[in-house]
């Protein structure tokens, strides 16, 4: 074969290799826009929608607190506020669905009037704060309980002051400390040894004003095993500045209600009972924090106190339809908000489909 | 001679394609960058004006400036908004003076994408004008 051939050989199968590579590297740099491309439009649509949730007020008024009202019309703002981006606590608390007022996604659905628009609303706090039982010490008359404190946003740590509470059926102590600039903090809580069963350490943190998280972290006092399981004992659901707590069983009732914020504790007082449901008032409290609601109570077999507990308004939440699976078929478009509950910050992520 | 001469011509040539093809690919990919940019500066924008309006919220910011507390309105700002996007806080009077004299920011913007967001506050205690300029940028 002659060489002039043999580089024309050469020469060819080298262009068609880089025709070839060419090929895969377009498609490789395209395939990315092709694949995320969206209509601006579609795009504005869904933001000014997300926003709608944020600053229309819905009908009827007053839709959050009034159980028995049938929505025509889904608005998450506060009625009668000059400010934008601040939210109804009952109109959020009722979108929790272990709330029992809770609204169905379909009520809501329904009430937007946009038939081809599912959406998704998911509110928490704008940072996590997490506690860990480290150690506990046994004292004479007292247990001293060790805890590690960690909060952070994104995976990156955060520092903050934090108020803890323990309490443990009517007895309630409270500490403060707060976590470095590399998130972690450590506190310790004493519980008298003639109490026992299922103690609760409550524990605000706060970043800044108005910026606060929260915790609850359920631990065995004084006895052997695990702290009750949430809802074991009775369910609780504020709304409307009242606290309702349906009980599992009418022998196991709750004593003892309280209410707690970043700077203040107050007992309940029990406004009405039946046998499996007892309802109590939640005073309007002015400090810039969630308020975690706890009852009480001693479970009448085993002689050992039980605590379940509510924050209110019920964040953290996770509203609608989930359809940014990967095998679902609609596209998504997610707008991020900061939103005012109660006179606190929170983070709100609308995820409304096409 | 010869024949070694033209193979060696197509050898170049098949690099001098190489060099044309993938030019393109290099010189193409600012534009997609460009055309995505776009739909991100609107959350962008969305997105700092929300901020300002809770940092607002009761007058706080207003208040702050009139401290001169520079350092509190950085902190807020790293807090609240998310994590990944850079800022730069400028306030001025209303004789268009910067009043800050220290940089209230979380770090360098990149020049190409960068968002403004104006903002017009009156302090409500002593009733100061103030416009605050609020630049942001995906962190890359």
């Amino acid at each position: 074969m002659p060489t002039v051939s043999l580089d024309t050989l050469l020469a060819t199968s080298a262009m068609i290799c880089l025709v070839l590579s060419s090929m895969v590297g377009v498609f490789t740099a395209v395939q990315p826009f092709i694949k995320y491309q969206t209509s601006p439009y579609k795009k504005e649509i869904s933001l000014t929608l997300a926003e709608y949730f944020l600053f229309e007020t819905g009908s009827p008024n007053g839709w959050g607190a009034d159980t028995n009202a049938t929505l025509t019309s889904f608005g998450l703002a506060r009625e009668n506020v000059p400010t934008p981006f601040d939210l109804d606590i009952d109109k959020v608390t009722r979108l929790n669905e272990r709330n029992r007022y809770n609204l169905s996604f379909l009520e809501a659905f329904t009430a937007l009037n946009m038939k081809d628009k599912p959406f998704r609303i998911i509110i928490k706090p704008i940072f996590n704060v997490t506690a860990t039982l480290t150690s506990q010490t046994e004292g004479p008359s007292e247990i001293i309980y060790h805890f590690n404190v960690s909060t952070e946003r994104s995976n990156l740590p955060v520092a903050a002051n934090f108020k803890c509470y323990a309490v443990i059926g009517n007895y309630v102590t409270r500490n403060s400390s707060s976590t470095s600039n590399s998130g972690e903090g450590s506190i310790e809580v004493s519980l008298p040894t003639d109490l026992n069963g299922t103690a609760l350490l409550i524990i605000f943190a706060k970043t800044e004003p108005k910026i606060l998280s929260y915790a609850v972290y359920p631990f065995a006092h004084n006895v052997e095993g695990s702290p009750n399981e949430a809802g074991r004992y009775a369910t609780l659901s504020p709304l409307n500045y009242t606290l309702r707590a349906d009980l599992t069983s009418t022998s196991d009732r709750i004593l003892y209600a309280k209410i707690f914020t970043y700077n203040y504790q107050f007992g309940l007082i029990e406004a009405e009972n039946t046998s499996t449901t007892q309802y109590f008032n939640i005073p309007r409290i002015l400090d810039e924090s969630p308020m975690i609601l706890v009852g009480t109570g001693l479970n009448l077999s085993s002689s050992e106190y039980f605590a379940e507990w509510v924050s209110y308004p019920q964040i953290p939440l996770d509203f609608g339809l989930e359809f940014t699976g990967r095998y679902n078929l609609a596209d998504a478009y997610s707008s991020r908000f900061l939103v005012t509950i109660n006179s606190a910050v929170y983070e709100c992520k609308i995820i409304i489909g096409e | 001679m010869l024949r070694n001469n033209k193979g060696q011509i197509r050898i170049l040539e098949v690099f001098l394609a190489t060099a044309v093809v993938f030019g393109a690919l290099l010189l193409s990919r600012p534009i997609y960058i460009a055309f995505n940019s776009g739909e991100d500066q609107d959350v962008l924008y969305a997105l700092g004006l929300n901020v300002l309006v809770q940092l607002d919220r009761e007058g706080e910011l207003g208040q702050l400036i009139s401290q001169r507390n520079w350092t509190e309105i950085s902190t807020r700002l790293s807090i609240l908004l998310p994590v990944g996007i850079s800022y730069n806080l400028t306030i001025y009077n209303e004789d268009l003076e910067v009043l800050n004299n220290s940089s209230i920011s979380n770090g360098y913007l990149n020049g190409g994408d960068v968002v403004s967001v104006q903002y017009l506050l009156v302090d409500r205690d002593d009733f100061n004008f103030y416009i605050v300029r609020l630049q942001l940028a995906w962190m890359k």
